[in-house]
């Protein structure tokens, strides 16, 4: 365990006690927005990261898997679990296709084409009316219950932690792994060394 | 448009229009690019906060023509140098740390600058489209069949104007040469008792004086709003990279590619989906020719 490692259990703990302590919504609100974003930097880290990749099209696999919750529950009736699933695999879809044509490109270039892409697919979702509704967005009905993801500020918060820790841990062992240090090769040298390193697959298209 | 009202006599009308409007378009957008090309051309940074100072020139207009009736076209003037001012006070606030910094610091510092610029803009004059109508932006002229309004001529007209003036320039001005130098060759210019920070810092004060400008030059055409610039920028990114990024000649054949795809694009999809193509034109040529569609100096020290 790294000092590093101590600091994030640490604050991981504290993030745990909250909700025992604290009972105001805001704050709770807070604590929850708190690690999603902290999810989600650590997400973007490993192509923006460890390979040195800024993508500043991140927030459409934000989309996809936002989209594909909130349309299995809304339109189809199903669980936002479910949508889920199905948006973690449309991100991964997305996420190597977009880095099989983007990870040739480097620095700026690459950072040009990532908001290309996420530009194609904002208009997509806002044009395309009939499936998206449109720019008016999708409202989630809230119906009480885990299964539905109809939550209260309490459970919000584990679930917010569970996922933090999930990517914190996804981030430790990619750190240590085989795919790390092809990715911090990436990172270092000039010309992409071999492009088996990338796309960064998974932990970078989850939502 | 109903596919058949396209067909027959009215056809050589249309194709004369759609050429006239893209050329129209194409003017605005040179200028728009102009300005980030030539701050990548010479300083090697994609000004990300691009944009918003297209934005900050709309809304200087808008705010002349509400608060004290001055018509855009007057303050077309006074904007060139207010945005130059616009551009020194960056540059020395916030380029000027990062210049030699990696890419990745450039691009968190100018993405940075950008997000502050709109929200700003937010908290300052709220996320209201704000869009005012000064005399010329009714005027219709006629030529044959073809139809446009007076603001769009006249901002095609200085835009022009200002881009061959940039472009003379560059050609004839010692400064201008200068820059070029910098350009080729940032250690040589600098053996050569070039100060590359003074270049670096009218670089980006006359990149910054072109969009600004050019945000004075739409503001009678489109709304002002915080997010305003994100339409146009994304716009000059594509048309940067297609005419390979740096390269000033290639960024106005680039704008009359955009604006062509774009007018063509929305005559025959509709308007709605015209964006799709220009990026699916964009991701072509980032794929494709990532070094612009002529091909382009020093993109190897990008690792294209």
């Amino acid at each position: 365990m790294t000092t590093t490692d101590r600091v994030a259990a640490a604050l991981f703990a504290v993030a745990a006690l909250i909700p025992v302590v604290v009972h105001d919504s805001f704050i709770l609100d807070s604590v929850i927005l708190i690690l999603l974003w902290g999810a989600l930097s650590s997400a973007w880290n490993v192509a923006g990261g460890y390979a040195g990749q800024v993508s500043l099209g991140h927030a459409a696999f934000f989309g996809i898997g936002a989209y594909a919750a909130a349309l299995a529950s809304a339109r189809y009736a199903h669980s936002p679990w479910l949508g889920l699933v199905v948006g973690v695999a449309l991100s991964l879809v997305a996420g190597s296709a977009i880095g099989f044509l983007s990870n040739r490109l480097k620095g700026p270039y690459f950072a040009l084409s990532t908001i290309a892409f996420a530009e194609v697919l904002k208009i997509v979702a806002s044009r395309w009316r009939g499936f998206t509704s449109g720019s008016e967005g999708v409202p989630v009905p809230f119906r009480p219950g885990f299964w539905t993801l109809g939550l209260t500020h309490v459970q919000w918060v584990y679930l917010a932690l569970a996922v933090a820790v999930l990517y914190y841990l996804v981030q430790v062992y990619l750190e240590r792994s085989r795919v790390g240090y092809q990715l911090a090769g990436v990172r270092e040298t000039r010309t992409p060394p071999r492009r088996s390193a990338s796309p960064p697959g998974g932990a970078r298209c989850r939502r | 448009v109903d596919p058949a009202a396209r067909l027959g006599s009215a056809q050589i009308d249309v194709v004369a229009q759609l050429a006239v409007s893209a050329i129209l378009l194409g003017g605005i957008y040179a200028l728009i690019a102009i300005g980030l090309t030539l701050i990548f051309g010479i300083m090697r940074v994609v000004n990300f906060a691009h944009g918003e100072f297209l934005m900050l020139g709309m809304y200087l207009a808008f705010f002349a023509f509400t608060l004290w009736s001055i018509d855009p076209w007057v303050m077309l003037p006074l904007a060139l140098v207010i945005f130059f001012g616009v551009g020194l006070l960056v540059y020395a606030l916030v380029m000027r740390g990062v210049i030699h910094a990696s890419h990745n610091v450039q691009i968190f510092t100018t993405v940075g600058l950008s997000t502050a610029l709109q929200n700003i803009a937010l908290v300052l004059w709220s996320g209201d489209y704000q869009l005012f109508r000064p005399w010329h932006a009714s005027v219709v002229l006629r030529l044959g069949n073809t139809a446009f309004n007076l603001s769009q001529v006249v901002a095609f007209g200085v835009a022009v104007l200002l881009t061959a003036g940039l472009f003379a320039f560059m050609k004839f001005a010692h400064t201008g040469r200068v820059m070029r130098a910098t350009a080729q060759d940032r250690d040589a210019a600098t053996l050569m008792g070039i100060d590359t920070d003074r270049v670096y810092r009218l670089t980006f004060a006359i990149g910054i004086a072109c969009v600004g400008t050019a945000g004075v030059l739409v503001s009678p055409l489109y709304a002002a709003y915080p997010q305003a610039g994100l339409q146009f920028v994304t716009l000059a990114y594509v048309v940067v990279v297609l005419g390979g990024l740096g390269d000033m000649a290639g960024a106005l054949a680039g704008s009359l590619i955009v604006a062509a795809v774009e007018v063509v694009g929305s005559y025959v999809f509709g308007t709605a989906w015209k964006e799709v193509l220009y990026f699916i034109l964009f991701i072509g040529v980032l794929v494709f020719r990532p070094a612009g569609l002529f091909g382009q100096r020093g993109a190897e020290s990008l690792g294209v």
